[in-house]
């Protein structure tokens, strides 16, 4: 299907053309999560985020509130940047905790011992329940402390870390030069740390940012339902909720603006992984 | 041994020259061998793989059971607030059974399981085995439709972005792509509402699967559809159609992606494959081409799309919970938002047991389609 | 020189392979000619475009390599020129291909003899009983016993020697006049390897099948080759008959593919040590020359054209020097 495009000019200095979306969309994404956290953490409110203005009630975005308010007369702007505040943190915690679980037990996981028979019959039996739902239930079943929230997040992200770590620890271990260091004489935790974790680590990297976005979307979610983070706590999954009866009516800005907000966190930290992963495979 | 060349001759001229030193050819591999042995190895892997449901049922009931009772949780404090009184706290949990020991907790639970009963709803009394199976069908009409679509759509994006990925397409393809993996689909679920009914009024209102003042077909399978067909209801169909028509392009907004990917990895991999080329070198047409690569990758596929049946029942739950489905999804929620224990253990032990017997499935239709698993060495 | 026109005629071919990392200039105006009936070896090292050109002629690039510019004329008719759909009735038909791994050559979830089916009803109505009589005799000549068996079986059944022999039997049973064939026996065992070629051979002469063989072993061009193009760095550095060239070669690098297999040494000079072919910073001048102990300030600015001398075809400005040391010394 190669098709004759005519003389053109043979002599030309690299042009990485398949490579300008994958690090314009990582330089994108990770732009955009920085600029969120530097604005939700220093950056005041213009209103407290849970000041509540009965006159004010569905207001339109406009001059007085950027966004708008929202049925109880809150100010959408505030309240979505208090929300970062939550919901953010919420899922890098998570996701640090499903990190300190998997990649330890991935690494063990690669060896040959019983244990890590014993770690991948248990992912193959978790594999059978609904993560989500399990989540959720967890959550709701501990209580309103939202920093339940995290050993959920890491019970969902932490499977896909301990496969992934497992996997490109076995393609290591079993390489040549992993070959050629145990036959110097090195020990299993010394060829672990010297050659397997820094091949290893970009991969983590990437996949740390999937687990971020997929925990924001668990955060979202249950606080989309009303289960973990209770009001007047702000979070977008809460306003997306809240918003949806005003949605119903015509006042679209109160559930727009924190589903827009999702959608564009999730977005960034799946191009930022996708940005990573382009780098290391050269697409 | 023939000594006529298998040049033009034989092709060219026709009938003629079918013949091999004088014989005539016929299928001479004995079919004796009877279709046993020459599965074996395929019977082998079922069996073994079957072996392992009774254990495998056992891990999730007992990890059920372990969810909602070794989670340290008072339930009835949850359940009442922190403002109820000890001996109503007390009265609850003893009525759930929480103020035995867990040993024993256990084995009433064990008891009531092999009966078939899955508890009945603190709330309401009603028997969590009928809700199920008053529901399950009512879920099933939505993800089952919505999965088949998904498929479809997610398998035509993937495709369009392993074929030319540079061209407008292939990049519009991962852009769609790209958009659809970052959209949770309570988000779209939203969005779509507001555009689709608010705005536009093509959609029909999420209130459920028919109009307000629509009467429901007398149930008889639980298949609402199936119902209405059974009952006459003919001029219920299209409502319930028109009602449908949101939830489902939701669903296919959320699991696409799933497909896409999968997709998309496997075909560019069977595009650069030894055999894809040597059917293209051979002078194979574009369209059968494509059959080899989809053939390359049909195992991978299948195991996606098992993946989706098994998650087909509390994949959808928040989506039935905002479209006021009325399927078992909605009702877990329910449960989960009003800490209903009991059903919210019945609704993990269906799907847990589901999923369970889905990859089962899985593996066994797997090994039989790759000749390598089922044939084996010969 | 008798000049009947040529089955295939490649002129001026300029392939490239736009990656993340730079733009890779695989053939730099490749040209060379098979005549019909010949057995004619494309040889070089890994990198120097011989399986580009190979593939180019099939229209079998592997993406992302594209055709920039050129001409590829088989039978009077420009390949570069044709519809993708016309191109697929050309294929199998009138050019067979053998590629290099025979066992991921085949597919491995259909049977063998339906393999066969699908290319032989690729390009003529036949019914699925004939096709399966035709692919029998199509084994048979291909040196396999038991045809029924490996029939009914799958790729993964077989060894790499009888894989190779299943595809050079679906490779020439629509009998085409051409077959290329891409370093068919690199990677089998080499008693099978020989097996093969003779086979290849032996058939290929017996029925005037015209065959171009792609290869990095030189020894296999010198036993069963007519001819030979020798390419480096996406150019053919010297053409001819095989004897010719190789008894008394005219490029420095025909020379020193020569030294290494054989126990000969020539007189002019010693190579300096190279590094790997890179053909994204493609310089001007002749390609060799970052290699070449003959290389002096023509060789670095000017690329050297291709032109006749002794017989044969060579692009080298010192390819007389070249000539005149190569009388064997032992």
């Amino acid at each position: 299907m190669a098709a004759v495009s005519g003389m053109r000019e043979r002599i030309r200095p690299g042009f990485s053309r398949p490579r300008l979306p994958r690090k314009a969309g990582f330089l994108v994404g990770s732009g955009f999560i920085v600029a969120l956290l530097a604005i939700s953490y220093f950056v005041p409110t213009p209103y407290p985020p849970n000041a509540t203005d009965a006159n004010q009630t569905f207001v339109p975005p406009g001059a007085a509130h950027w966004l708008g308010t929202d049925n109880i007369g809150r100010d959408v702007l505030s309240r979505v940047m208090a929300a970062a505040r939550t919901d953010l943190p919420l899922a890098i915690l998570g996701t640090a905790a499903a990190l300190a679980i998997g990649i330890p037990l991935g690494l063990v996981a690669s060896t040959r011992s019983r244990a890590a028979g014993l770690i991948m019959r248990c992912l193959d039996m978790l594999q059978a329940f609904p993560l989500l739902i399990l989540a959720i239930v967890l959550v709701a079943l501990a209580g309103s402390n939202i920093y339940n929230i995290i050993p959920a997040i890491a019970l969902i992200g932490g499977p896909t870390c301990i496969r992934l770590v497992r996997s490109a620890a076995l393609s290591i271990r079993e390489s040549r030069f992993a070959e050629a260091s145990y036959a110097m004489g090195s020990t299993t935790s010394e060829v672990m740390r010297r050659h397997i974790l820094p091949n290893v680590a970009p991969n983590i990297v990437a996949q740390a940012s999937l687990i971020v976005a997929g925990g924001l979307i668990v955060v979202s979610a249950l606080s989309f339902l009303g289960i973990g983070i209770k009001p007047p706590t702000a979070s977008w999954g809460a306003m997306l909720s809240d918003g949806r009866d005003a949605a119903l009516i015509g006042y679209w800005w109160v559930a727009v603006i924190p589903g827009v907000l999702i959608f564009l966190a999730v977005l960034s930290f799946n191009l930022i992984a996708d940005g990573i992963e382009g780098a290391l495979h050269g697409d | 041994m023939s000594q006529q060349p298998l040049g033009g001759s034989t092709i060219k001229d026709g009938p003629a020259n079918a013949q091999v030193a004088g014989r005539s050819i016929s299928l001479s591999f004995p079919s004796r061998v009877s279709w046993y042995a020459e599965h074996r190895q395929l019977i082998n892997y079922c069996l073994k793989r079957l072996a392992f449901i009774p254990l495998g049922v056992f891990i999730i009931v007992t990890v059920c059971f372990a969810l909602v009772n070794l989670v340290p949780v008072n339930p009835g404090r949850q359940i009442l607030g922190d403002l109820a009184t000890t001996e109503a706290i007390d009265a609850i949990n003893r009525r759930l059974g929480f103020d035995l020991p867990i040993s024993d907790r256990y084995v009433v639970y064990m008891k009531r399981l092999a009966a078939g009963d899955l508890g009945t709803s603190f709330y309401t009394g009603a028997s969590v085995r009928d809700d199920i199976a008053r529901l399950l069908p009512r879920t099933l009409e939505l993800t089952l439709p919505a999965l088949v679509l998904a498929f479809i759509f997610g398998l035509f994006l993937g495709w369009l972005t392993a074929r030319t990925p540079v061209r407008l397409s292939g990049r519009l393809a991962k852009g769609v792509y790209t958009v659809l993996q970052a959209t949770p689909e309570y988000v779209s679920a939203v969005l779509l509402i507001l555009i689709l009914f608010s705005q536009l009024h093509w959609a029909a209102a999420p209130l459920g699967r028919m109009g307000i003042g629509d009467v429901p077909p007398k149930p008889v399978t639980g298949f609402l559809y199936i119902d209405a067909i059974l009952g006459g209801r003919f001029e219920l169909l299209p409502i319930m159609l028109n009602h449908a028509i949101l939830p489902t392009i939701v669903l296919v907004l959320g699991i696409s992606p799933l497909f896409a990917r999968i997709s998309r990895s496997n075909f560019r991999e069977a595009m650069s494959s030894g055999h894809v080329e040597f059917a293209r070198a051979s002078g194979l047409p574009r369209r059968q081409v494509f059959g080899y690569v989809l053939r390359s990758a049909r195992a991978p596929l299948v195991t996606v799309l098992g993946l989706g049946f098994a998650g087909a029942i509390g994949g959808a739950a928040i989506i039935e919970s905002i479209f006021s489905w009325g399927g078992i999804g909605q009702w877990a929620v329910t449960a989960m938002q009003t800490l209903d224990l009991v059903q919210v253990q019945g609704f993990v032990l269906l799907t847990a047991t589901t999923s369970l017997v889905v990859y089962l499935l899985i593996d066994i239709v797997v090994a039989a389609l790759d000749p390598r698993i089922s044939y084996g060495r010969s | 020189m008798v000049t009947d026109t040529p089955l295939l005629s490649v002129s001026d071919l300029y392939v490239s392979f736009p990656t993340p990392r730079g733009v890779v200039h695989a053939l730099n105006g490749v040209s060379l000619e098979v005549h019909a009936g010949k057995l004619v070896g494309v040889i070089g090292e890994t990198g120097c475009g011989k399986s580009v050109t190979a593939r180019s002629v099939l229209g079998i690039l592997r993406p992302p390599g594209r055709i920039d510019s050129g001409s590829i004329r088989f039978q009077g008719e420009e390949l570069l020129e044709m519809s993708e759909r016309a191109l697929a009735k050309v294929r199998g038909a009138q050019i067979g291909f053998i590629p290099q791994d025979p066992i991921a050559a085949l597919d491995p979830i259909l049977r063998i003899e339906d393999q066969f089916a699908n290319v032989l009803r690729a390009h003529r109505p036949i019914s699925r009983k004939r096709c399966r009589d035709l692919a029998r005799v199509a084994l048979e000549r291909a040196g396999i016993a038991g045809p029924d068996r490996v029939l009914r079986g799958y790729a993964h059944q077989l060894s790499g020697g009888m894989a190779q022999r299943v595809v050079i039997a679906i490779a020439t049973i629509l009998d085409p006049t051409l077959v290329i064939a891409d370093e068919p026996t690199t990677g089998l065992d080499v008693t099978i390897q020989r097996q093969i070629l003779d086979l290849i051979a032996q058939r290929f002469r017996t029925e005037k099948r015209t065959l171009l063989l792609v290869t990095h072993d030189l020894g296999v061009v010198a036993e069963y080759c007519d001819e030979i193009f020798v390419m480096y760095a996406g150019k053919v550095v010297e053409s001819g008959a095989v004897q010719r060239v190789f008894g008394r070669p005219s490029h420095p690098y025909t020379r020193l593919l020569i030294e290494s297999v054989e126990l000969r040494r020539f007189d002019t000079g010693e190579e300096r040590p190279s590094g790997l072919l890179d053909l994204v910073n493609y310089a001007r001048g002749c390609p060799y020359a970052s290699r070449c102990p003959l290389a002096d300030d023509r060789s670095r600015s000017e690329a050297p054209e291709i032109r006749e001398l002794d017989g044969r075809m060579v692009a080298c400005h010192h390819a007389e020097e070249v000539l005149a040391g190569a009388a064997p010394r032992s």
